[in-house]
């Protein structure tokens, strides 16, 4: 199982040998190449996990099984079962996005094989609710799926600049690339997995102590959810919000958050 | 020509060429010679958990309608004989495999490529040499590429297969949902398959992304599962089997399984999501007789159900939400009913550990953490086992309208509503939900009868709804770029956009200043700084030894004091005393006190007979000492730092009444930094006690291991020079030399020797390695490269400098100064800043003067002082010269303090040794690239640094004033006030940076440069007939050879009369 994974997942440890582990794990629409530029920056000081998430579009479809990729926690048992197959018994997390939701997850069921989380654009719940804003009503949210459904390309070429934020037209590229390779229905199909999660209630089962860095400005999440993460996780929690706008700034602001990532890091 | 099998198998992944050696084994059984695509059927044909067969199986509809087991059967028949009718060849070990084999490999592989989902992958490995041989064939690949090969299909044909339908469904292939049972089994993707004219519009519908069976029930499916493994006692080794679901979505999963595990119980056949064991499981609920206050009937219940419960047989109690066993302090006899509750339920726990189970939910963490401090002995009795459940699952249908994709399907109103009947509890979430209703109860015919809908038909719906209303996302995107807000639409962008505004209000630079104008002065301020430096470090060195040549007496007495001082104690002697003494801990202070005492006065009978011996040395003598010793060039420093201890025997007297060792080093530094900076008091005293601070903080933790005796500073503002001497002296004061000071000048533009090849960060780190013990100047940190800035980042944090390899330097003992030249980080840089403007003389023009022999001319008013006038002394050149070192040293033995004044000289122009900007504009380009990022960084920088201490702008134009109106002084003094004087700015630049350059008092200086030059007006006197007319103008004598040229000195050591 555990090399089967390795493989399926395209898992790749990079970096200096006797470093602690450092798991880089990317974003709904993204696959680890969204890490590279951030990579030179760690790769002397961690040995670094990437993996793609099984919906990435650098992954054998046929390996996402719509039966079994229902809920997050099925996200979840792939990481671990990475970080058992590769023996890691400790180590630094960073989650964009929907990782930022698996690592939480993760953290909950694995307390001690997290030595920090460090969420970007990290949003516990995308929907609104009562006492809660999330971003999005359910009603935008069916109108994107019928988007997707109707036009995928025409959608990614909508969705990316946006969620890009900032005028970065590299990072769009980018971003529209590694988008539009997921397979529609299996990118349709994980955004409503992410868009019905909701993980309010566990937050406080997090212990590991966590970083959130936010953007000032970000379509996906709100700057009002970073506030409500800190107020709600379980462990140490530090805000850092980026003066910069969109939901990918290690597409569009590498330098910049790999700086504060380091940081992050470090502090203890 | 056949292929030899191991050449094949290199094209094959790991699966395919195991199924290769199958079929290899085949044909070696049989006795053929060659290993053909025949073979590799019946290999995988005969394999166990065989794709193939599952393939063909999934074909069968299109076949005659025998059962699958049947048909297969056929198939092996059909194979088989064919195999038979293969000529058998010689038998060797590993039949080669055959030319047509050959070719379905390769026909794979080239499909392989082509797929989509693989193509940026072999994208990035065209560069590698063959593709070929990069691509591994995957073994689905491989059978379609083998069902091709005519010979095959032909088997299949006469099994009653079409080999297409075999291929399509293994292009299509959904493989894994067989393993979950019928009711998830769905037609391949993307095949539009309704056909509303077919069975009264009730066929199945389908569009292509409607595929989402495991979405919508798999999502509840899955919690379902995983509480029924927690209920199994399977999950997780944990030992408690009592599931608490926790998550804002806990609810519906709690009764999505009681609903599942009801019915499965009521059908008698389980569902596939459920272990099969669950069976013996039932569910009573008692949430809702809590809230009515008949929870100790239902209990009475449980305790009597659970007694007649056979052994196997698991009766699970479902509480409901904690909620409600803490929401029950309105009235005292809730709050007994709901503790009498908790008491029973225990009990019946302990009762029946094998039968009975828990099972409820929180909503979120705090419930279950307020529920257990309410109820401690629940912890330990009841053993929750903590289930997060993150999957929203909408169970009230008001609470989810209905979604707008819906009403597009209006053909199909009658279907959804017909299968909402289906079921009642079935919520109204989405479309999908009913269909995927519909699938299950329409089952395996309505699958096997698929049929394309026409495509256009449905899209067009689609595409109606998508214009009318475009998709939030487009919206969005024009709403971003007007930057307006529609709040009907997006309530989240006005809300970003308020906290955006929040941000602005915050003290954050960057929305300050528009990004235009702070490039250009940016890019200025490189431009600056790279003019003031002119000498590479050879030529300074060089320049050094020259100066040391020139022969003047004062510094030599100092090198050879210096000079013994090396010989006789160990090198960085009073460093390690100051290191030591701070170090030590109070206990050994006593004693250590003492020694220092006693080889303190020994160095001062050693620094007093020096002073005494040393006047009559050589300059071949000291010739030596300099090219090897190249850092004795502070000579004068070394005699600073004899008297630096002698100081410091007066501080450590005092201090041992006072038990305050922090003073200590405060005093030393302080006085030693004030003497060498006068003019930056302020800054030196911050200096000096954030040193006294660290070494406190040091000296106070109680294990000396694990603290940081790293100090960080961060020097901003102009005036150069006397950061560079902070430097200086800091080292001189601390380590007793300048061996242990770190120069590194990060600003690209500036050339030093040292640089080449290296990057700055191994440059520094190199140096780090070397000397663990150091003072690190590092200049225009702004400009620092993103190397540098993470090291240094990770350096201020962890005390560790990690080299661009990643190896890391210990800094625990080093000091860091770093420099920036503007005021603030986030400050337009210099050019609004008045001193650099307004000013005659600014730092860049100060530190970028020449050092041109200085010249005296003597002319009439009536004459033209042109060169064929004005005579040139060669002699008097010489003479002049002499006449000058007399003098210096002459006022050497007047003024004691002189030759440190003069000696300083040595220093000048060391940091002003940048290149000549080369590219202003592409420095503004890179600088551009990199600033944003380089500010922020600076910021975090330099929140970290112990201190950030600010520097004054250096006045010029007074010291110019003074100087000119000294020299006037002097002139009138001795010539009289019938001629004129005239200095050219040159010459007071070069004044200036004499003065600026040295760490004596300003007044003093100005005064002896005067008394100097009035010497040389005294000759002047003699020499020339002067008359009232005449002018006397100080010149600087640029068209001199520049082998004659003295560098390093500004004062008018060779002059010219003509």
């Amino acid at each position: 199982m555990g090399n089967t994974i390795l493989e399926a997942l395209n898992v790749r440890v990079v970096g200096t040998s006797q470093r602690p582990f450092l798991v880089l794990a990317h974003g709904f629409g993204t696959d680890q190449s969204a890490w590279q530029r951030i990579l030179p920056f760690f790769t002397p000081h961690y040995q670094v996990v990437l993996y793609d998430l099984v919906c990435a579009g650098s992954v054998n479809p046929d390996y996402f099984d719509f039966g079994r990729y229902t809920t997050l926690d099925a996200y979840v048992d792939d990481l671990l079962t990475i970080l058992d197959a590769l023996r890691i018994d400790r180590c630094a997390y960073v989650g964009h996005s929907v990782s930022a939701m698996i690592g939480i997850l993760a953290a909950i069921r694995r307390p001690d094989l997290f030595s920090k989380l460090i969420l970007i654009g990290a949003s516990p719940r995308f929907l609104n609710d009562k006492d809660y804003h999330g971003g999005f009503e359910q009603g935008e949210i069916e109108k994107v799926f019928t988007a997707m459904e109707a036009n995928y390309e025409a959608w990614v070429n909508g969705f990316a600049p946006l969620a890009v934020g900032a005028d970065v037209p590299a990072a769009v590229r980018e971003f529209s690339r590694t988008l539009f390779n997921m397979r529609p229905d299996i990118s349709l199909f994980v955004s409503r997995t992410v868009f019905h999660s909701d993980l309010r209630g566990l937050l406080g089962l997090v212990r590991v102590p966590c970083c959130i860095i936010q953007t000032a400005k970000d379509v996906s999440v709100p700057a009002s959810v970073a506030a409500y993460l800190k107020s709600h996780l379980g462990g140490r929690t530090t805000v850092e919000i980026l003066n910069i706008e969109g939901h990918l700034p290690h597409l569009s602001a590498p330098a910049l958050l790999a700086r504060v990532l380091q940081r992050a890091l470090l502090s203890r | 020509m056949p292929t030899p099998v191991s050449i094949a198998r290199q094209c094959l992944t790991a699966e395919a060429a195991n199924a290769l050696d199958e079929a290899v084994a085949v044909a070696r059984r049989r006795g053929h010679g060659q290993t053909t695509s025949l073979h590799v059927v019946s290999a995988l044909l005969s394999l166990p958990s065989s794709v193939l067969r599952e393939a063909c199986a999934r074909a069968r509809g299109s076949g005659p309608p025998y059962p699958t087991r049947l048909q297969l059967k056929a198939l092996e028949l059909c194979l088989s004989v064919s195999l038979d009718r293969v000529p058998s060849g010689q038998p060797t070990e590993d039949p080669p495999v055959s030319n047509s084999l050959m070719a379905a490999i390769k026909r794979s592989q080239a499909s392989q490529k082509r797929q989509p989902e693989n193509f940026h992958l072999y994208h990035q490995l065209m560069g590698q040499s063959s593709i070929n041989n990069v691509i591994k064939v995957e073994l689905k690949q491989l059978i379609i590429s083998i069902l091709d090969d005519p010979v095959v299909s032909r088997v299949f044909g006469e099994a009653g297969f079409r080999s297409s339908e075999i291929k399509l469904a293994f292009l299509r292939p959904f493989p894994h949902l067989f393993r979950y049972g019928a009711r998830q089994r769905v037609p391949p993707l993307f095949f539009c398959s309704a056909d509303p004219d077919r069975g009264g519009g009730l066929d199945r519908i389908k569009f292509p992304f409607s595929v989402m069976p495991g979405f919508l029930h798999g999502g509840a499916d899955a919690n379902c599962h995983r509480i029924g493994e927690v209920l199994l006692g399977r999950s997780g080794g944990s030992t408690s089997n009592n599931p608490l679901l926790i998550g804002a979505c806990s609810h519906g999963a709690l009764r999505e399984f009681v609903q599942v595990l009801g019915k499965s119980n009521g059908d008698d056949k389980h569902d596939a999501v459920l272990p099969q064991e669950l069976s013996r499981f039932t569910v009573i609920d008692i949430e809702s007789s809590i809230s009515e206050g008949t929870v100790h009937e239902r209990l009475d219940e449980v305790a009597s159900t659970v007694a007649s419960k056979l052994s196997g047989e698991v009766l699970v109690v479902s509480i409901g939400d904690l909620k409600a066993f803490l929401h029950a302090e309105s009235a005292s006899s809730e709050i007994n009913s709901v503790s009498r509750t908790v008491e029973r339920l225990t009990t019946l726990l302990v009762a029946h550990r094998e039968s009975l189970r828990l099972m409820g939910f929180a909503a979120s963490n705090d419930a279950y953490s307020d529920f257990v401090g309410k109820f401690p002995a629940v912890e330990k009795e009841w053993k929750f086992q903590l289930l997060p459940i993150t999957t929203l699952r909408p169970s009230r249908a008001e609470s989810s309208p209905r979604s707008s994709l819906m009403e597009s399907f209006v053909p199909f109103a009658g279907f959804f509503s017909s299968s909402a009947d289906y079921n009642g509890e079935v919520s109204t979430a989405s479309p999908f939900q009913y269909l995927a209703k519909y699938n299950l109860c329409s089952g395996k015919k309505s699958e096997r009868e698929a049929i394309p809908i026409p495509k256009s038909a449905l899209t067009t719906s689609i595409a109606d709804q998508y214009q009318c209303s475009l998709p939030p996302w487009l919206q969005l995107t024009e709403l971003c770029s007007n930057a307006e807000v529609k709040d009907d639409m997006v309530p989240t962008s006005t809300t970003v956009m308020d906290l955006q505004n929040e941000q602005g209000d915050k003290p954050q630079p960057a929305n300050q200043n528009p990004p235009v104008p702070v490039w250009n002065t940016y890019g200025m301020d490189f431009q600056a700084k790279t003019a003031t430096g002119f000498l590479t470090a050879e030529e300074r060195s060089k320049m050094i030894d020259d100066r040391r040549v020139n022969g003047e007496r004062c510094k030599s007495v100092n090198l050879s004091m210096s000079g013994d001082m090396q010989k006789d104690s160990p090198p960085g002697f009073s460093a390690g005393l100051l290191q030591m003494a701070s170090s030590l801990k109070p206990s050994a202070k006593e004693s250590f006190l003492t020694k220092l005492l006693e080889k303190s006065s020994k160095s001062e009978d050693r620094d007093s007979g020096f002073l005494r011996s040393g006047s009559n040395l050589s300059t071949e003598d000291i010739a030596s000492p300099v090219s090897t010793a190249s850092t004795n060039t502070n000579v004068g420093q070394r005699a600073r730092t004899v008297l630096e201890i002698q100081k410091l025997d007066c501080t450590i007297e005092t201090r041992r009444s006072h038990p305050h060792i922090c003073g200590l080093d405060f005093k030393a530094i302080y006085k030693a930094l004030s003497e060498k900076v006068r003019r930056q008091q302020e800054a030196v005293s911050l200096i000096s006690e954030t040193m006294a601070r660290s070494k406190a903080r040091k000296l106070e933790a109680p294990c000396s291991m694990g603290t940081r005796g790293d100090v960080w500073f961060t020097l901003l503002g102009p005036d150069r020079m006397a950061k560079w001497k902070v430097a200086v002296s800091l080292c001189e004061v601390l380590y007793g030399n300048r061996e242990h000071l770190i120069h590194v000048d990060l600003n690209p533009q500036s050339d030093h020797l040292y640089h080449r090849g290296k990057t700055p960060v191994d440059l520094i780190a190199g140096e780090l390695s070397k000397k663990p013990l150091c003072v690190v100047f590092l200049e225009n940190v702004d400009c620092a490269d993103e190397q540098v800035q993470s090291s240094l980042l990770q350096a201020i944090l962890t005390g560790k400098f990690s080299d661009s390899r990643g190896r890391e330097i210990g800094i625990h003992q080093a000091i860091f100064l770093a420099t920036l030249t503007s005021v603030k980080p986030d400050q337009d840089l210099h050019s609004d800043e008045p001193f650099r403007t307004t000013g005659r003389f600014s730092e860049e023009r100060v530190l970028r003067a020449k050092e041109w022999p200085m010249q005296i001319q003597v002319c009439q008013a009536n004459d033209e002082p042109s060169g064929s006038s004005s005579m040139n002394m060669n002699k008097r050149k010489l003479a002049g010269s002499d006449v000058h070192k007399a003098s210096r040293e002459n006022l050497e033995v007047h003024k004691k303090h002189l030759h440190r004044k003069s000696s300083r000289h040595l220093d000048l122009n060391l940091p002003a040794e940048n290149a000549e900007p080369r590219d202003y504009d592409e420095c503004g380009m890179e600088c551009d690239a990199i600033f944003d990022n380089s500010k922020a960084w600076l910021l975090d920088f330099m929140d970290r640094t112990d201190a950030n201490v600010m520097f004054k702008p250096y006045d010029f134009d007074t010291l110019a004033q003074k100087i000119s109106k000294d020299i006037r002084d002097a002139f009138h003094q001795t010539i009289g006030l019938k001629c004129t004087i005239e200095i050219e700015a040159k010459v007071m630049e070069q004044l200036l940076s004499t003065i600026y350059g040295s760490d004596g008092d300003e007044e003093e200086l100005t005064k002896s440069t005067a008394q100097l030059l009035s010497r040389d007006f005294a000759q002047i006197r003699q020499q020339c007939q002067l008359t009232d007319s005449s002018t006397v103008r100080l010149l600087a004598c640029e068209d001199v050879p520049v082998e004659d040229i003295v560098p390093g000195n500004c004062l008018p050591c060779r002059v010219y009369v003509s």
